[in-house]
């Protein structure tokens, strides 16, 4: 089956079978492999990624959906100056000792600062709720998101909750 | 030599008539919405390996459609759960919204659809015991007609529904009664496991200290939803706040009634104390509502 879509605003046309899955095009075919396969169910948010401007999980997605859709993922999100912030921000928090789940979680949190500059605890803690991070902890990856909106040097991580 | 996926054949109808006729002359075709139940690796390759035919309803825009009456909200069976969320609770009955935000997670929202959620008829989906409690009904579609029924009626047990060969589900009609008190509770293993085990909705109205009426739905109990009229009507009437021992004699009427399964993942005795207590703590909030 021949499938074209834009993935990070470039055209792609690729011949796939129907049945296959957004996140082994995306990492096989495209070789974008930001997007990780965690538990391959939509629960573990670890390949999210944006589809027509929604959060979706890749390893839901057949290719049989992709036709004129426009796919985001975190190298294109990667670019940005708001990823920058972020990454600064999580970094200053001490979050992500792996690293594994933290694509997802950046596109998450990403998505999450452009509906919401400046949201509470528990707008991000329901945000993160499709994301599991096995090996960090959820206080430094919150702490971090919210501290995209206060100025670096005046984070204080571990005495602002 | 081609692989099985290969052979997959998916049909894309853009109009519901389309659909319908498609449909009738494939009644064994896949019909696949938001996919998040259908489309992981392993069912994924189930479906190709029979090499199935998919019937893809993503482009069909009248499965997608809200339409609000003065009584009614009436929702396209391939709305995602995301956007029924985003009507609002000042319009989608409080406890069924609720319900739809306790399903899964953002990102799966996203691609879910209310009608999936049905469809699937598994008796704990948290958009089922809210539905019961509201009355809410379904229209089926095939190319022989349009027919509705109460979502009661649409599943005889779990994964079972009445849907026919080449029938779908078109719409949720949801009745826009008002109610004073209006409750979701979903009980559920863990954050990661987020299917309820069991799940409770309750409906209250109330005027003077009496009530009026009362709505009560247990999702996970049993092969099907329960919903008891008798025991709703043993309620409604009562003034308020009702006494201890007519708590205890509605609790013990509820007990005779429940019957909870006993192959389930967790003990027959759980889930009849956990369906008891919820009922419980809905009485303790409808005194505390009507105070």
């Amino acid at each position: 089956m021949k499938i074209s879509f834009l993935v990070n605003k470039s055209p792609i046309t690729i011949n796939s079978s129907p049945a296959r899955r957004l996140v082994d095009i995306l990492r096989i075919d495209l070789g974008l492999t930001g997007a990780k396969e965690g538990c391959g169910e939509g629960r573990c948010g670890s390949c999210v990624v944006l589809m027509n401007g929604n959060l979706v999980n890749s390893c839901l997605i057949p290719a049989f959906k992709l036709p004129d859709s426009e796919i985001v993922t975190i190298e294109s999100y990667a670019q940005s100056k708001e990823y920058a912030d972020l990454k600064q921000a999580l970094d200053d928090a001490g979050a992500f000792p792996c690293g594994f789940c933290s694509s997802g979680i950046m596109m998450v949190a990403g998505n999450l600062l452009a509906e919401n500059s400046s949201p509470t605890a528990a707008e991000i803690r329901e945000a993160l709720s499709g994301n599991i991070c096995c090996c960090g902890d959820y206080d430094s990856i919150i702490e971090g998101i919210r501290g995209v909106t206060i100025k670096p040097q005046s984070r204080r991580y571990g005495k602002t909750r | 030599m081609a692989k099985p996926g290969d052979l997959l054949r998916v049909l894309r109808p853009k109009s519901v008539n389309g659909l319908l006729r498609l449909y009738a002359k494939n009644p064994d075709a896949i019909i696949f919405a938001g996919g998040t139940e259908r489309a992981t690796r392993e069912k994924l390759a189930s479906v190709s390996a029979e090499s199935k035919m998919v019937i893809y309803l993503g482009k069909v825009e009248e499965l997608y459609r809200i339409r609000r009456s003065q009584r009614y909200l009436e929702i396209g069976s391939c709305l995602p759960i995301s956007r029924i969320v985003s009507i609002g609770r000042h319009i989608l009955p409080e406890a069924l919204s609720t319900a739809l935000r306790s399903i899964a997670n953002p990102a799966v929202r996203n691609l879910g659809t209310l009608g999936g959620n049905i469809c699937a008829a598994m008796p704990n989906n948290d958009s089922l015991a809210p539905l019961y409690a509201i009355d809410g009904q379904l229209e089926l579609r095939s190319v022989s007609g349009s027919r509705w029924m109460p979502i009661s009626r649409f599943s005889p047990g779990a994964g079972e529904t009445v849907l026919k060969k080449g029938e779908i589900l078109f719409r949720i009609r949801i009745p826009l009664e008002e109610w004073d008190y209006q409750c979701f509770r979903k009980v559920s293993g863990s954050h990661i496991c987020s299917h309820s085990l069991l799940n409770f909705c309750g409906l209250a109205r109330f005027s003077k200290g009496i009530l009026e009426a009362v709505r009560l739905a247990l999702g996970g109990l049993n092969n099907t939803v329960f919903r008891s009229l008798e025991l709703e009507s043993r309620l409604e009437g009562k003034t308020l706040p009702l006494s201890e021992k007519e708590v205890e004699s509605l609790l013990a009427g509820a007990d005779e009634l429940l019957e909870p399964l006993t192959d389930s993942n967790f003990s027959p005795a759980y889930s009849r104390a956990t369906g008891l207590r919820l009922l419980r703590w809905f009485i303790e909030n409808i005194h505390r509502e009507n105070r």
